[in-house]
């Protein structure tokens, strides 16, 4: 195998992992959502990562209340420019929930892993809250916000 | 000190309007109203202290989530945690809030979200250290409305209150 190769497969096996107990059926079409927010987040990708929220998305970031894709993008364009560079964000899904054909309700537990760290600290680890709706087909997120669990 | 004359039954009507027209807010449409019902069970229950009412407010199935290790499923881990929190530090309080955003994100599921907090005993507001945001996840269930998730997250940085 080329490095590249094995690259891919241990990454696609830590990628596959992050799908825990929702590998497959709606409760994971509902789940690649926040997969493609980690990804986005990964990649300290502002406009990717706010692609992802419907147009009134809401997110409580810290003690900002932001009611908009735009606000989103605004405020990670700046966040990933400054606070949240290098940073990454972990989001192990707990529980997800299908309240209607296309609203779904799902618990993740993670949080922002510091520039340079390997692994979330504990202080940082948060308990997240999401409602996932379904738009053209596709799933996005309307409303997150994240309750600390140890600070 | 001269106690004020109690309230006759329409002066009563018109102080209950009054304090339903401050919670309502700008979100005064019927539909609006009536998922807004469901904070004030939950205040309403709370300030009984009554851990099954509470509960109640929810689905059979639904979430809490409070900052510290709270992640409750259903109204029996619910109403089992709050009957202890009324029974420890909790007891004699109340909770408030006012909504600042409701929205319906499909027919039979609304999204409330409040500013609001803890009153401790004897208080008449939310001190810094017991205010929170909260986000309530409204489902139709029957009639009514319940709540298939609660969460709230600390408000300011003076929130510190941890379950």
């Amino acid at each position: 195998m080329t490095n590249k190769a094995a690259a891919l497969v241990a990454g696609a096996k830590q990628w596959a992992g992050y799908y825990g107990d929702y590998p497959n059926g709606e409760e994971g079409a509902v789940l690649t959502a926040i997969l493609r927010i980690r990804a986005a987040w990964s990649d300290n990708d502002a406009d990717a990562y706010a692609d992802m929220y419907v147009d009134e998305g809401s997110l409580l970031v810290g003690d900002s209340q932001l009611v908009s894709r735009e606000e989103i993008r605004a405020y990670m364009t700046e966040a990933f420019a400054a606070g949240f560079r290098g940073t990454h964000v972990t989001a192990e899904p707990k529980e997800i929930r299908l309240l209607t054909p296309s609203v779904a309700m799902a618990v993740t537990e993670g949080g922002v892993i510091r520039e340079g760290l390997e692994d979330l600290d504990p202080a940082d680890e948060v308990r997240g809250l999401w409602i996932i709706v379904k738009r053209d087909g596709d799933w996005r997120v309307a409303a997150h916000q994240t309750s600390p669990v140890k600070s | 000190m001269p106690l004020a004359a109690p309230l006759n039954a329409a002066q009563f009507a018109a102080a209950e309007q009054s304090r339903l027209a401050a919670y309502y807010g700008r979100f005064t449409s019927p539909e609006q109203k009536e998922v807004l019902a469901v904070p004030q069970r939950l205040v309403a229950a709370w300030a009984k202290n009554d851990a099954g009412a509470v509960a109640d407010v929810f689905t059979d199935d639904g979430i809490l989530i409070l900052p510290g290790d709270v992640f409750k499923r259903g109204r029996g881990e619910i109403r089992s945690f709050l009957a202890a929190a009324f029974a420890g530090p909790f007891r004699g309080t109340n909770v408030t809030g006012r909504p600042v955003d409701v929205r319906f994100v499909s027919d039979g599921v609304a999204l409330i979200r409040t500013h609001g907090g803890l009153v401790a005993p004897g208080d008449l507001g939310i001190a810094p250290e017991l205010a929170v945001r909260s986000t309530w996840v409204a489902v139709r269930d029957g009639g009514g409305w319940r709540l298939a998730g609660y969460q709230n997250s600390p408000r300011g940085d003076g929130a510190t209150l941890r379950w």
